[in-house]
């Protein structure tokens, strides 16, 4: 599903020294998996997820997705990929106000080249999916933090994406959302989804069945356990 | 891309922010309604202004004003020139209080002779113009307009009544062609018209008459026969060489010159208020974009993240622009009929319905929605989707 290798990246801020986040990080994650890359804050996940989501490039190394080199694609190919095959959760949600939660999981569907037809339907079909069949013309603000990251994740399913992407997606939440959120998580995957969650929570972590630590620019297996 | 859904979503956001939308409206509502009302009362004002002109003047004629001007002066011009066909004086009196049966109007005086209705264009409806035997014997007669005689008789027939010219009492022997109102704003279907020399015995009291009017054969020689006459009023009032004149002359080749620069201008000035204001429309469309961008720096990066092209960004943003500007040509095109409606009913214009006028306006409202759009949308789509969605 995801392949890189020698991936190298680094910041040069104005007045300082070059920042090298990521040095020849190798990386792999197979279809149906459920990982977690955990880190402490400045340990460079957030870059890590913004390469691995096509958001930024990185300086040099290979990276495959679905097979295919994507290191070298123009930036509208790039939209394609992750309008197609990658679902982002944020940390914030991310949603638009004054807009339902049926139209925020359109939105996807809105810069797909696929042509549905029924955007509405596939749309309310999703929130299904996450528990919020009775939410679908609520607006964000009218929702709790739990329900708007509901929402975050139907919209991130809803083009049926190879791999959803989450940066921190329990970190505005309380203990009990963030847990049910997990859950969800956790069920998607075992549907079928290939999850990567990015946390510096080690207990959120272990709800996957897959833990990695990035540390020193490099990442290191974890204790692998076997999905149940 | 999905395009339709697409332009609906960013129809949906104007929906949205209702108070915003109006205020990026109002500049192109305005702009636009003043060019439907250019283009819908333009040709009628022109018309009407030349009408006026002509009604005034009428070809071949030469008008004069002073202060100093007699009529015996009237006289010598004409015996001296050949070429003098009619003259008629002037005497304007300014307004004054006219009555009748308990109801009083303020209405604008003016003595005329027994061939003003050739000589000044303007004869009566109903009853009959002055004659001489008026003149010479400066009898108490009087004209009045269409409309104060509904003032002062209640639509009734003022002919043969009396009216009090401030004490004086006049009878109405007739009442005056309608003209409306002339280019100065006065109402000429309020004015009262008597007997020259009745205004200057009874009502003034002096001889200075202060405007005529001649009419002479070859309308193309006015200008001529004006120098003729500047020569012999110069000498009658004994003006030394290299003085001023102490009167003015105007002819009808200059009041040609003169509506045609009025025509002209008219056009010009109700063009430039319209695109000045729908300039100042489009700065405030694009300041107003842009800090709806900023605003929206979130949704940029969300949207860019979710699989929107720099592209389809551009598109979002410059489309909302563009469709407040379109919505807003519409309403003003709305509100420019609606005013031109008001303003032709005011100062009886004629409206006159041009499909090109109509065209160049919601143009001009769609070219505003572009052009203010441009800078925001290239702003948006310039984002960067990881400083967006910090």
């Amino acid at each position: 599903m995801i392949k890189i290798e020698k991936l190298c990246k680094s910041f040069q801020r104005p007045g300082e020294d070059v920042l090298h986040v990521l040095r020849d990080l190798d990386f792999c994650v197979d279809a149906g998996e459920f990982v977690a890359i955990v880190g402490a804050s400045g340990s460079g996940k957030t870059t890590l997820m913004n390469i691995l989501g096509l958001l930024d490039r990185a300086d040099s190394g290979g990276y495959e997705l679905h097979d295919r080199p994507v290191e070298n694609l123009s930036s509208e190919e790039r939209a394609r990929v992750r309008n197609e095959d990658i679902g982002f959760v944020f940390q914030q949600f991310h949603l638009l106000p004054r807009t339902t939660a049926t139209e925020n999981v359109e939105l996807p569907m809105l810069y797909s080249t696929r042509g549905d037809t029924d955007i509405s339907k596939k749309a309310r079909e999703a929130l299904c999916r996450v528990g919020l069949e009775e939410r679908l013309t609520h607006y964000p603000s009218e929702l709790s933090g739990g329900q708007q990251q509901r929402v975050a994740i139907a919209r991130a399913l809803v083009n049926d994406p190879g791999i959803i992407l989450a940066d921190e997606p329990t970190g505005n939440l309380d203990q009990e959302s963030g847990r049910q959120i997990m859950n969800l998580f956790a069920e998607l995957n075992r549907n079928g989804s290939t999850i990567l969650l990015i946390t510096h929570d080690e207990a959120i972590a272990s709800a996957a069945s897959r833990v990695v630590r990035i540390a020193d620019c490099q990442l290191q297996e974890a204790i692998t356990r076997v999905a149940s | 891309m999905n395009w339709k859904l697409l332009l609906n979503s960013s129809l949906r956001n104007l929906g949205r922010f209702k108070l915003r939308s109006f205020f990026m409206s109002i500049g192109v509502i305005l702009g636009v309604a003043t060019l439907i009302i250019g283009s819908t009362l333009g040709g009628g004002a022109a018309q009407k202004i030349g009408d006026q002109i002509d009604q005034m003047f009428g070809p071949g004629t030469i008008f004069i004003a002073s202060y100093e001007l007699k009529e015996p002066d009237l006289k010598a011009v004409a015996d001296e020139l050949d070429q003098v066909i009619a003259y008629a004086p002037r005497m304007m009196m300014g307004e004054l209080e006219i009555s009748s049966a308990g109801r009083s109007s303020q209405a604008g005086v003016a003595g005329y002779s027994a061939n003003a209705d050739y000589v000044w264009n303007r004869g009566v409806t109903d009853g009959r113009f002055f004659d001489d035997r008026d003149i010479q014997r400066a009898a108490r007669v009087a004209l009045i307009g269409s409309k104060l005689q509904d003032e002062l008789f209640a639509g009734g027939d003022a002919i043969g009544e009396e009216i009090m010219i401030g004490s004086a009492p006049f009878e109405v022997v007739g009442i005056l062609e309608p003209i409306g109102i002339d280019p100065h704003g006065e109402d000429r279907d309020m004015e009262v018209y008597v007997p020259f020399t009745t205004a200057q015995r009874r009502l003034a009291n002096t001889d200075i008459i202060g405007m005529a009017k001649f009419v002479v054969s070859n309308a193309d020689l006015v200008d001529e026969d004006a120098d003729q006459i500047a020569a012999i009023l110069r000498d009658r009032y004994q003006i030394a060489e290299g003085e001023k004149d102490s009167f003015q002359l105007y002819t009808s080749k200059f009041a040609d010159v003169a509506a045609a620069k009025a025509k002209r201008m008219l056009n010009v000035y109700v063009l430039l208020a319209a695109v000045i204001v729908l300039l100042v429309a489009a700065v405030v469309i694009a300041s107003i974009m842009l800090v709806v961008v900023r605003e929206r720096i979130a949704e940029v990066g969300l949207r860019k993240a979710v699989g929107a092209t720099s592209g389809s960004i551009a598109a979002q943003f410059l489309w909302e622009a563009t469709t407040v500007s379109m919505v807003s040509g519409v309403l003003g095109v709305a509100v420019g009929f609606g005013a031109a409606a008001v303003f032709a009913n005011l100062y009886e214009i004629p409206m006159q319905l041009k499909p090109l006028g109509l065209l160049v306006a919601l143009g001009a409202s769609v070219l505003v929605g572009i052009v203010s759009g441009i800078i925001p949308a290239r702003r948006a789509a310039r984002l960067d989707p990881i400083e967006a969605l910090r």
